[in-house]
C-alpha cells in the first residue's frame, strides 16, 4: 500500500507534487458562472416553450369541446347557439292549436307545439302520453 | 438533526442556485483544474474540461440526490470531460482513457524535471489517471476508486505501480 512507500518512491511522489503547474486562471470562475447562468436561462426558455405549447393545446381542446356542445344544442331548442323554437316564434300556430284543443292550458299547448315541431324535423321524441 | 454543509451545498446545486455553484467552484475549482491539467496536459483543455464539469453538473442536477460522494462524482465527471476535450484537440471523439495520454505536451508551464515529464507521458493511461487524481487533485484512494469505478485497493496498487514505472523510466533515461 502507498502508506509503506519506500523512501525513493516517497521522494518521487514529492517531486510529482512539486512539479510546476499552471495557476487557476482568474477569469475561469466568472466564465463558469456565466455558463451556469446560460444553462439556467436556456432551461427556463425550454420549460416555458413546452408550457406554452401545453396552454395552446389545452385552449384548442377547450374551444373544440365548447363548439361540439354548442353544435349539439343548436337545432331549435332555443338554447344558446340554436335557432329559436318554431313553436315560440309562431304565436299564430299556438292560437290555432288553442282553437282545436281548448281543453289544454297554455303550458300544455306549448309542450304540444314543441313536440309537433320536433316530429316535423324527424327528431326522435319521447313517447307522448294521452292528453285530455 | 441539522444538515451537513455538503448536504446544503448539494441541495443548492440541485435547486440550480448560482451561489451554490460559486461555492462549489471556490471549494473544488483549484483541484479540478490541476487534475484536468494533469489529465489533458494542456491549460486550455483543462479550463474547458472544468467548465464542462459545471455545465454537466447543472444539467444533471436533479440526479444529485442519488450521489453518495460529491467529490468522487465531480472527478468522475472531470475524467469524462477531460477525455472529450483531449479527443477534440486530437480531432477525434474518443472517450476512452487512452485519449488522455498526453493529448498535448504540458508546454504551458516549464517542467522542473524533463525526465519526470517524459516518464509521466509514457505511463499507461489508467496509471496516469490515478497519479493525477492522487497527486494533482489530492484525492484519497477511496475517492479515486469511486471516481474510476474500481476498488480503493486497486487504486492504491495502480498508484504504486505507476510510481515504480516512473522510477524505472527515469532510471533508463539517466542510464542512456
Amino acid at each position: 500500500m502507498p502508506e509503506d512507500l519506500t523512501p525513493d518512491l516517497e521522494a518521487l511522489e514529492g517531486a510529482l507534487a512539486a512539479r510546476p503547474a499552471p495557476g487557476l486562471p482568474p477569469d475561469l470562475r466568472n466564465r463558469i458562472l456565466a455558463a451556469v447562468r446560460r444553462e439556467r436561462a436556456d432551461g427556463f426558455a425550454a420549460a416555458w416553450e413546452s408550457h406554452r405549447r401545453l396552454i395552446v393545446a389545452a385552449a384548442v381542446a377547450a374551444a373544440m369541446l365548447f363548439w361540439l356542445n354548442v353544435a349539439r344544442l343548436a337545432p331549435g331548442t332555443g338554447e344558446p347557439g340554436g335557432a329559436a323554437s318554431p313553436a315560440l316564434e309562431s304565436p299564430e300556430r299556438i292560437r290555432t292549436l288553442r282553437g282545436s284543443l281548448p281543453e289544454l292550458d297554455d303550458r300544455e299547448l306549448d309542450r304540444f307545439a314543441l313536440l309537433q315541431a320536433a316530429v316535423s324535423r324527424g327528431r326522435s321524441v319521447p313517447p307522448v302520453r294521452a292528453v285530455r | 438533526m441539522g444538515e451537513t454543509p455538503e448536504q446544503q451545498l448539494r441541495e443548492g446545486l440541485a435547486a440550480g442556485s448560482e451561489s451554490a455553484y460559486a461555492e462549489l467552484y471556490d471549494r473544488w475549482g483549484g483541484r479540478l483544474f490541476r487534475a484536468a491539467w494533469g489529465l489533458t496536459g494542456s491549460r486550455e483543455a483543462a479550463e474547458d474540461a472544468v467548465q464542462d464539469v459545471f455545465t454537466a453538473l447543472f444539467r444533471g442536477r436533479r440526479g444529485l440526490a442519488r450521489v453518495e460522494r460529491l467529490e468522487a462524482y465531480l472527478f468522475a465527471a472531470l475524467r469524462h470531460a477531460a477525455a472529450r476535450r483531449a479527443g477534440r484537440r486530437r480531432g477525434t471523439a474518443s472517450m476512452d482513457a487512452a485519449t488522455l495520454v498526453h493529448a498535448a505536451p504540458a508546454a504551458a508551464v516549464p517542467a522542473a524535471d524533463p525526465r519526470l515529464e517524459e516518464a509521466l507521458r509514457r505511463l499507461p493511461p489508467d496509471q496516469r489517471e490515478v497519479v493525477s487524481l492522487k497527486v494533482d487533485a489530492g484525492l484519497t484512494f477511496e475517492a479515486i476508486g469511486e471516481a474510476l469505478g474500481i476498488s480503493a485497493n486497486t487504486a492504491a496498487s495502480r498508484y504504486r505501480y505507476a510510481l515504480e514505472k516512473l522510477r524505472s523510466t527515469m532510471k533508463e533515461r539517466s542510464d542512456a
